[in-house]
């Protein structure tokens, strides 16, 4: 019975993936405003942000403020090693590129992986040190981090052209892709933490020394869900780095952060529908809320806009949620087909585990 | 062999001198009282032995092997496990996720297994959920396997700690006053648990408790320390005849070991 159910829903989830899939690919090839391809890319993105900010923040319970730091890193790696060697011959005008990178080009997939491995070695690189001193370090650890990368970008200037930036990188991630790639992390991450690694930081996030007396290293899992996080961070910096084309410094700045904070926050500690759903509203307020930074005039006045007033906005919603809406918008409830069908039929009958578990035999 | 040998463990913090010179061999099979009055060093006792607190002085050696400084992460895979005095659930957690985070240390899946749910994972996983309802079975706790831990009755939540302490397979057990706080009914129950756990598991156990006949009905052999100092070793009877014990714990004279 219970078998049944689940062979039912991982095939309703394939179904639902490759309509949304679909879906995308026909907005993709239509011939709809550039711009809200560009929103629904975003939105990929961010999932990815938000997903992998979760794993660290919502379940072991770090915080850390460097997430941008670990983004910069991702989009960096993309950049640089897919960029044309006579691209990067023109454009390296403060210094000529370094013979470190000069002459490399590899394809998108394997620099988007490297993206990955590069910011997950950062990670390994900041949280082991921030880590041992304990956990309340970690968020200014991390917060430097994030300065101290693009202090970098900007002073060397031979491997990533300062503040001038990197133009014309190749823009291999389509929306598709994207979201393909953003399902893909999206899945890895849930399993995860629906395992036993999972359980254990949340365990670790409750009380620390009660998992340690059980024999969890807590070090150990606190260091890996912050490389894990890195690489999944990189992941999504590598997309963007791609979708934008051009990246330099200033791409990186806290915002970038806050919006992770943001998602997660707001769509729920625990829960990857809440992500995927509040990075679709962080997206698009977003871009909406550019309106309030622009002049805008009504009738014969004329309102100046105020500029920055939108982390303003997105300052005022994240008090709002915590003073208000404690768990966000799902808190760690995930979105079952069982639940979708339970709408239909009102008899109620509640899956248990060890049923779950009995019914394997 | 002694199963747990502590040896001259004296913890100072800055001039307080919390633990001065303990010593205590522990048999395999045996359980041993460890009693005193408020603030006479019992817990740090546990936090020494455990590798929470690293001892100024003195060597713990547990199955043969010196275990003083090590993580209480790896002592734990040595198996010894604590259970504290201010109770560490996990609160938010339900009972079968409280056993199974207690089980972490047999499981033998890597990460990928776990993304990929391969045979290994599910294998593990399924072994996991089935020793430990296997415990709380035998420990008569299955009734609450569902609920969530800080929801339970205070009683059933001390319970529940050992009962989660025991999932790591431990050779020995360290309670901390497991009846604190528990009403008459609730600490015969506790008595009988303990009981339970040496008749059916075979464990050796530490305990400290507070209630002297929780400990005079368990422990065929009781140390007592006060201020830091082991005052008295011996069976109930011969505790309960003890002067400088009597006198402890009626705080008659402070100075009593001078
Ligand atoms: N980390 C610490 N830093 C400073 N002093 C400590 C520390 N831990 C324990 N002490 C001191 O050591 C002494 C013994 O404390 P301990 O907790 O071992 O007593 P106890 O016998 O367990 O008492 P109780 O019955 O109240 O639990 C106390 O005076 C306590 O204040
Ligand atoms: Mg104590």
């Amino acid at each position: 019975m219970e078998n049944k159910n689940k062979a039912r829903n991982n095939f309703l989830t394939i179904v639902a993936v490759i309509i949304v899939i679909g879906a995308l690919y026909l907005f993709q090839n239509s011939s709809i405003d550039r711009y809200y391809i560009r929103i629904l890319q975003y939105w990929g993105i961010y999932v990815i942000f938000g997903a992998s900010f979760q794993l660290l923040y919502g379940y072991t319970g770090l915080l850390s403020l460097g997430h941008a730091g670990l983004i910069a890193v991702g989009s960096y790696t993309v950049a640089i090693l897919t960029l044309e060697p006579s691209v990067k011959a023109i454009s390296y005008l403060l210094r000529p590129p370094s013979p470190l990178i000069a002459n490399v080009q590899i394809p998108f997939f394997p620099a988007l992986i490297l993206a990955g491995i590069f910011s997950a070695f950062f990670g390994l690189l900041v949280a082991t040190p921030a880590l041992r001193l304990g956990g309340d370090y970690l968020a200014m650890v991390t917060l430097g981090f994030a300065e101290v990368i693009r202090l970098l970008f900007v002073n060397l200037p031979a491997l990533f052209n300062g503040s001038m930036g990197l133009r014309s990188i190749p823009q291999s991630a389509n929306l598709v892709i994207t979201w393909l790639i953003a399902i893909l992390c999206v899945f890895v991450l849930k399993r995860l933490e629906t395992s036993n690694y999972g359980r254990n930081l949340l365990a670790i996030n409750e009380d620390e020394i009660g998992a340690e007396a059980l024999g969890i290293s807590v070090f150990k899992y606190k260091v890996s869900s912050f490389v894990i996080s890195s690489f999944f961070a990189g992941i999504g910096g590598g997309l963007m780095a791609s979708m934008l084309g051009t990246i330099d410094p200033n791409t990186f700045k806290s915002t970038l952060t806050n919006a992770a904070i943001t998602i997660v926050v707001l769509g729920g500690m625990r829960s990857m529908t809440g992500v995927i759903i509040s990075s679709g509203i962080y997206t698009i307020m977003s871009e909406y809320l550019r309106v309030v930074e622009s002049p805008i005039v009504l009738g014969s006045f004329k309102f100046p806009g105020i500029p920055g007033a939108r982390v303003l906005i997105f300052g005022f919603m994240l008090l709002f949620i915590i003073l208000f809406m404690r768990n966000g918008i799902l808190g760690d409830k995930e979105f079952s087909w069982d639940w979708l069908f339970s709408l239909f039929k009102r008899r109620d009958r509640k899956p248990s585990i060890v049923e779950t578990k009995g019914g394997e035999q | 062999m002694s199963l747990l040998d502590a040896k001259d463990l004296t913890m100072r913090f800055g001039g307080l001198v919390s633990v001065a010179n303990f010593n205590a061999a522990i048999e395999p099979g045996e359980i041993v009282g460890l009693i005193g009055p408020n603030g006479a060093g019992k817990s740090t006792v546990f936090n020494m032995v455990c590798g929470f607190y690293k001892p100024t002085q003195g060597r713990v050696f547990f199955d043969g092997k010196d275990i003083t400084g090590m993580k209480p992460n790896n002592i734990v895979e040595m198996g010894l496990t604590r259970v504290f005095q201010n109770g560490r659930l996990f609160k938010k957690m339900n009972v079968i996720e409280n056993m199974l985070v207690g089980r972490q240390r047999h499981f033998k899946a890597s990460l990928l297994d776990s993304i990929l749910r391969t045979p290994t994972y599910q294998q593990n996983e399924k072994l996991a959920y089935e020793k430990s309802i296997n415990l709380l079975e035998k420990l008569d706790l299955i009734n609450y396997i569902h609920e969530e831990a800080g929801k339970l009755p205070f009683g059933i939540q001390r319970k529940l700690e050992v009962a989660r302490a025991m999932s790591t397979k431990p050779k020995m057990l360290l309670l901390d006053e497991p009846a604190t706080g528990l009403n008459v009914e609730e600490s015969n129950d506790m008595i009988h648990f303990i009981t339970q756990l040496r008749d059916e598991f075979n464990i050796t156990i530490l305990l400290i408790e507070h209630s002297m006949r929780v400990v005079m009905s368990i422990c065929p052999r009781i140390i007592v320390i006060d201020h830091g100092e082991t005052i008295a070793e011996g069976n109930p009877d011969e505790i309960r005849e003890n002067q400088k014990v009597f006198e402890a714990y009626l705080g008659v004279d402070d100075n009593v070991e001078n």
